[in-house]
């Protein structure tokens, strides 16, 4: 099942646009970087893009994170049950039949492999083109530098702890996917969800409620970086999703097991 | 023991909304081997009793039976059934063949179990087999979707109105696979609102109408004995004189230009024969589809 899932899912225009538009935006900051470099001394990452290779990736991985990597993993997510309902084939492997259960845990794992996939393309794509463009050397940092060596384990995990950070709206739109038939509607939820959460986020106003908001954490893996090495916040960020993937997949798959299919 | 029933329903009921009743206290079952028709107009909730029937939507009350397993979501007794449910479903940017060989492997089933070669034969698709399914016709879909119902040799087929939208020809070319799958022991549901279709491959028949059973029997019975044929020629009036008080034609009417006669036992050539031994002119002949008069008759009862 999970095998004939890949068969289906990878080699198709969606999955191409995903990860092209995720491969895009380092290749585009490396570009503009190079033709235009930031001006003297920042204290910030985007100011460091063209510190190395490595600088490059972690400029690029923080940028799409609070956007692109929404709408790709919320494409992978809610299209996942919704696009078989929309081919009209969601009934065909019911009564193939397919166990359910088996059937949205399939599904699932294959949109995470693809998000997680996607963002490390982000992150690989960035430290070839930022080599390239900028050279292999030692991480520079606000409070430092980093050798090559460590930082790429770092990298490592920045790419799962970015990719961890996208599960709420992920979980939105795979639940969303398994309730309509419209592809579309299952992907834009996801995209609302995660942008909603940014502009909350972003509202002064409602800064002591901040901590609850999926993307609040989503730059807090800069710490890995940093001298303080403080992981607190990190931590944080990874137990907010929590609850959203267990409520969001609990309400999908209870809804998917009593639904009755007439797309 | 006789073998169990293919398909064994009681008292069967799905209420959408409180006033939505889209089967209403159904009850039939089919014998093995047999090909069974489930006849009625649009909406009559024939998709829906069949929508019920292979676990995808879950029956406000009654039950149904396969091969003596009743039938929940995702049953394994599936696998013992082909089904084509509305229309056929297919992945657009993978071939034909490819979109067969995953529903299979779907199933946690080995290829070789799938007689794909089969399967592909009755397709008949050539070389578009191997092009992707977003450029086949709907008359390709349709018999890929028929092909894919077919993978390992099922013993049950359900098919929802599987000649839709084919011409004449295939139509023709898919009740001939009807049959001989039926010949070979396969037991068929089909639904269809053509009456014609039913009259021609089915051995029993169920008629609904909103929801509920209107008749249920042999095609033979439900038909009768009689059949009735429409006829134009030159001269009513003296035709009316001359079957009037001939044996074996039951009832002669006139009908504008023609006649329409109730035939008991003779063939349509041997009326034409007569008309035509005493001089008058046979333009055209027509069977009336006996069924068709049955059929709203039946439904035509029940509205009442």
């Amino acid at each position: 099942m999970i095998a004939v899932e890949f068969a289906k899912q990878t080699w198709r225009l969606r999955t191409y646009v995903g990860f092209s538009l995720a491969g895009l935006i380092p290749v585009v900051f490396a570009i503009s970087f190079k033709a235009n470099p930031p001006k003297g001394p920042g204290h910030e990452f985007f100011d460091l893009a063209t510190g190395s290779g490595i600088n490059l990736s972690i400029t690029a991985l923080t940028a799409v994170g609070s956007f692109l990597l929404i709408v790709v993993g919320s494409l992978f997510a809610g299209e996942s049950i919704s696009g078989e309902a929309d081919w009209g084939t969601l009934r065909y492997l019911l009564v193939r039949p397919v166990n359910r259960h088996r059937l949205l845990g399939a599904k699932l794992l294959v949109a995470v492999v693809l998000a997680v996939a996607a963002t490390a393309f982000v992150t690989v794509v960035g430290m070839l083109v930022g080599t390239a463009a900028f050279g292999w050397h030692p991480v520079v940092t606000p409070t430092g530098a980093v050798s090559q060596g460590s930082a790429l384990g770092r990298m490592a995990v920045a790419t799962l702890y970015v990719a961890w950070c996208q599960a709420a709206y992920v979980s939105f739109a795979f639940m969303l996917s398994t309730m309509t038939d419209r592809a579309f509607g299952a992907v834009a939820g996801g995209v609302g969800l995660g942008v909603v959460s940014q502009i909350l986020n972003n509202i002064p106003a409602l800064d002591s409620t901040s901590y609850v908001y999926p993307t609040h954490y989503l730059d807090a893996w800069h710490s890995l970086f940093l001298q303080s090495g403080q992981t607190q916040e990190m931590l944080r960020g990874l137990l907010v999703q929590v609850p959203y993937v267990v409520v969001f997949l609990a309400v999908g798959w209870w809804w998917f097991n009593r639904k009755d299919v007439t797309s | 023991m006789p073998p169990a029933a293919p398909i064994a329903i009681e008292n069967l009921t799905k209420r959408y909304a409180a006033d939505v009743l889209a089967v209403d206290d159904l009850s039939l079952s089919v014998e093995p081997g047999s090909v069974f028709g489930l006849l009625g107009p649009n909406g009559a909730g024939k998709t829906t009793t069949m929508r019920m029937l292979v676990g995808l939507i879950r029956p406000t009350s009654g039950s149904i039976h396969l091969f003596d397993t009743l039938v929940r979501p995702g049953d394994p007794v599936l696998r013992r059934v082909g089904v084509l449910v509305e229309s056929p479903g297919f992945v657009p940017h993978l071939s034909g063949r490819r979109n067969l060989e995953l529903f299979w492997r779907a199933g946690g089933a080995s290829l070789i179990d799938a007689h794909l070669d089969r399967a592909l034969d009755i397709a008949d698709l050539g070389t578009a087999i191997d092009r992707k399914v977003k450029t086949y016709s709907h008359g390709m879909r349709q018999r890929l979707g028929l092909a894919q119902a077919l993978l390992g040799r099922p013993d049950l087929l359900v098919l929802d109105e599987p000649t839709t939208g084919l011409d004449p020809q295939q139509m023709r070319e898919i009740r001939t696979v009807i049959r001989d799958l039926a010949a070979d022991g396969t037991t068929v549901l089909l639904s269809s609102h053509l009456l014609a279709e039913v009259e021609q491959i089915c051995d029993r028949v169920a008629v609904m109408n909103r929801g509920s059973l209107v008749a249920q029997g042999a095609v033979s019975d439900l038909v009768g004995a009689t059949t009735t044929v429409y006829l134009e020629v030159d001269d009513p009036p003296a035709a009316v004189a001359v079957l009037g008080s001939a044996r074996g034609v039951r009832r002669v009417t006139a009908e504008g230009r023609g006649l329409s006669l109730d035939l008991d036992g003779i063939p349509r050539t041997e009326v034409v024969e007569r008309l035509v031994r005493a001089g008058i002119g046979v333009e055209t002949i027509t069977a009336r589809h006996a069924l068709e008069d049955a059929f709203i008759g039946l439904l035509g009862e029940h509205h009442r």
